[in-house]
């Protein structure tokens, strides 16, 4: 059981290393495996290949490992919070309040700068945690929510965003296109100083879900059994969903909404191990894979076009997500631990 | 010592008050069963004691301190809970689950060692399902996932065990085998264990007390002698029951009686009345039938406390009664066939003769020489239940070798065809009424 996981990790590990290599090569103007190892290795020389590799494609293939695995991480977070495989950041709202503060950001376009850090993460980040603040202040009675109250303040303030977004951009039209460009997502403009925002998010994330990765394990049976088993719920779960936003928040602010990569890759690893000690660096590791993937996919199709990688993603992830959950749906039905075992 | 002391708490769902300043104590080694019909507050005390249900008035003292003041991981590593329902949409194997019990032992970066994986190990062989240890806990059987959470209770190394309906999806086989298991814990380690069932009769074999609740409050508490009555169990459920004692292990065992059928109760034609001898409660499933049927009862003569006192006294009958534990008298007999006459008919029931009870046979030979009908409910044969060594059964060959002339013997194999004879009896009662008044 425990190799199981080890090799897991470990080809994920691989798989991420040689998705990141293929991205590397593909784009408009084609460069070798070969290349791309001599100009990592040897770092920037003065030649144009070496110059589109580490000054354009890296930042970009980077960009997108640090987004896909923030996403997963945090889809697997509010999956085992609120006891629902299928919940993410879309679910319960966190995204709809990460994309309305960025649109806010660029349509108002605030001078706000704090410790280097522009307005648009500033703003998306701030509307993940209004978002949850407000969702858990409705689905709570006397401090206590149920998983179903949440999902479903969260399904209806989800919508509400998403009206207050179209309000938003009808109302200031002559900044349309550049919301609609942020909106579509995808890592074509990413820089180094992008990347640099990212990360620390990304890793402070991490850290804070691995540190609380068993409490999560006992959450998913329930909150009172958590409690019974020394857990202590509140904290664990404020930290978690917290957690859950920021990582949400800092994804949407530098790549824009894309969806299905927080649902799909936690269901996938949990088929290895549903165990989050296991489970979030799986998923952070498959997830980036998926991402790095799917940007690749979408430079390369027709060339020098690009297609919005989050087409891609829901192109794919959303048929591969009906089929899970049918499955799953079948498994519930007919095997013992279903809903009438 | 005292482990848990309950001091009048209180606790609401919203503006529903679910619990109404319940007090107990635990101690050591104390095995408390909690019963109480749905709704009374059973579950609702045991998320109280767990911290998990913040009581609105009244304190949950562990050890002597407030177990809302002690710290959670503190409180896991003495007590641990059971929950009734164990499902979870995720597939965690049951190896996992039960080596979760050792959350409250270990550091937030601390691995289960390998001491930790033999001990779960353990604990799934005692509930009996270490052959599962690598199936997920989303594909086992409800009865199975039960076992599983008792190990991972176990697992914790628990001073206190709070249950909730553990045997709820096990077979009877398994419902022993795991009330065995933790009634040898608290024995052997003092284990206090609070149990909420609904088998009152489970309750009654290993509880050394038991708490009866109602609407949020204690209806009744102490030894399962003193709880489990007619009276208390009458007015915590409204079920109308038998208490007998068990014939193994001596306790009170609870007899559910069938609630009176609401559809057989209006009578719409006044039958006869039917005066059965019984006793023993081998008379209770007959005088259901005929009462079920519309006639009227009497019975006798009974002792004061008989099964077939109580379910007549239940019915409505006449009863003719003796007191307990003592033969019939003389002046009982005359009783006895005072209440026979004016009868449809008497119905001897399938018991037992004695010395004891004999008088009620001979009443009823002497209300037959009067021409009331006597039904004799066969069974195995009059002979086979003769203890007055064959008193009864010429008592009973005399009277029917002087059958016709008023005299009516009516022999039956079984309960059944008792009440088929009497119903023949009334027809025939029916006929001469109905005769009489064209006349």
């Amino acid at each position: 059981m425990k190799g199981r996981r080890g090799a897991t990790i470990l080809i994920l590990f691989v798989a991420l290393l040689l998705s990141v290599l293929l991205s590397l090569c593909t784009g408009a103007v084609g460069i070798s495996p070969a290349e791309v190892v001599t100009a990592l290795v040897r770092g920037g020389d003065s030649s144009p290949v070496a110059g589109i590799l580490l000054d354009i494609r890296l930042p970009r293939v980077l960009l997108a490992a640090i987004t896909g695995s923030s996403l997963a991480v945090s889809g697997a977070i509010l999956q085992g919070v609120f006891m629902n495989p299928l919940a993410d950041p879309y679910v319960i709202g966190v995204s709809s309040g990460a994309s309305l503060g960025a649109v806010l950001a660029i349509i108002l376009h605030p001078p706000v700068a704090v410790a280097g850090l522009g307005a648009l993460p500033l703003f998306s980040m701030a509307g993940a945690f209004l978002t949850i603040l407000v969702v858990q202040r409705l689905s709570s009675v006397e401090g206590r929510a149920s998983v179903m109250s949440l999902l479903l303040a969260g399904v209806a303030a989800s919508a509400f965003l998403t009206a207050v977004i179209s309000a938003v951009t009808y109302l200031f039209g002559n900044r349309v296109h550049q919301v609609w460009l942020w909106m579509i997502g995808g890592f074509s403009h990413a820089r180094w100083e992008l990347v640099m925002m990212a990360l620390p998010y990304s890793i402070a994330g991490m850290a804070c879900s691995m540190a609380f990765a068993r409490d999560l394990n006992a959450l998913t049976l329930g909150e009172d059994t958590a409690a019974h088993l020394g857990i202590n719920v509140p904290l664990a779960r404020n930290v978690l969903v917290w957690t859950a936003a920021l990582l949400t928040g800092s994804a949407v602010s530098s790549s824009g909404m894309i969806g299905f990569v927080g649902m799909v890759t936690p269901h996938v690893c949990r088929i290895v191990s549903p165990d989050h000690r296991f489970l979030i660096p799986s998923s952070a590791l498959a997830g980036a894979v998926a991402t790095v993937l799917a940007d690749a996919v979408c430079r390369s199709v027709m060339p020098p076009q690009e297609i919005p990688v989050g087409i891609i993603t829901a192109l794919v992830g959303g048929p591969f997500f009906v089929y899970l959950s049918r499955r799953a749906q079948r498994a519930g039905r007919s095997g013992p631990g279903g809903v009438m075992g | 010592m005292i482990r848990i002391a309950v001091n009048g708490i209180s606790c609401a769902y919203g503006c529903f008050p679910a619990l109404d300043g319940v007090t107990f104590e635990i101690a050591r080694g104390d095995f408390t069963g909690i019963i109480g019909p749905n709704g009374s507050g059973k579950s609702t005390l045991l998320r109280a004691m767990s911290r998990v249900l913040k009581p609105s008035r009244g304190t949950v003292l562990l050890d002597g301190r407030d177990v809302y003041a002690q710290d959670p991981r503190s409180v896991a590593r003495r007590l641990a809970v059971v929950e009734n329902d164990g499902r979870s949409e995720f597939g965690f194997t049951v190896l996992d689950l039960a080596l979760m019990g050792r959350l409250p032992h270990l550091g937030r970066f601390q691995r289960e060692s390998a001491a930790d994986v033999e001990m779960a190990r353990g604990c799934l062989e005692s509930t009996g399902i270490l052959h599962l240890e690598g199936r997920k806990i989303t594909e086992i059987s409800a009865g199975e996932r039960q076992r599983a959470l008792i190990a991972r209770a176990l697992v914790q190394e628990p001073e206190i065990l709070l249950m909730d309906e553990p045997t709820s999806f096990l077979d009877i086989s398994y419902q022993i085998d795991v009330m065995d298991l933790v009634s040898r814990l608290s024995r052997e380690k003092g284990l206090s264990v609070v149990v909420v069932l609904h088998d009152l009769n489970l309750a009654s074999q290993y509880c050394g007390s038991i708490i009866l609740m109602k609407d949020g409050r204690v209806l009744a508490s102490g030894a399962p002698g003193d709880v489990l009555n007619q009276a208390n169990i009458r007015e915590a459920y409204g079920s109308e029951v038998m208490v007998v004692r068990h014939p193994v292990h001596g306790r009170p065992h609870v007899i559910v009686l069938p609630k009176p059928d609401p559809a057989a109760r209006p009578r719409p034609v006044e039958k006869g009345r039917i005066h059965v001898i019984g006793g023993g409660a081998m008379a209770t499933r007959l005088m259901g039938m005929l009462s079920a049927r519309g006639f009227s009862l009497s019975a006798g003569a009974l002792n004061v406390g008989d099964g077939d006192w109580s379910e007549a006294r239940r019915l409505g009958a006449t009863v003719v009664e003796a007191p307990p534990f003592s033969p019939v008298t003389e002046s009982d007999m005359k009783r006895n066939v005072e209440a026979m006459v004016g009868s449809l008919a008497v119905v001897l029931a399938n018991i037992p003769f004695g010395p004891g009870n004999l008088r009620n046979l001979e009443a009823a030979a002497e209300a037959a020489w009067r021409g009331i009908p006597l039904v004799i409910v066969e069974g195995d044969g009059v002979a086979c239940r003769d203890y007055t060594g064959g008193r009864a059964a010429a008592s009973l060959q005399r009277l029917e070798s002087a059958q016709g002339d008023g005299i009516r013997v009516i022999r039956c194999p079984d309960d059944e065809a008792a009440v088929l004879a009497v119903e023949n009896l009334e027809r025939e009662r029916g006929a001469v009424v109905s005769g009489e008044g064209r006349d």
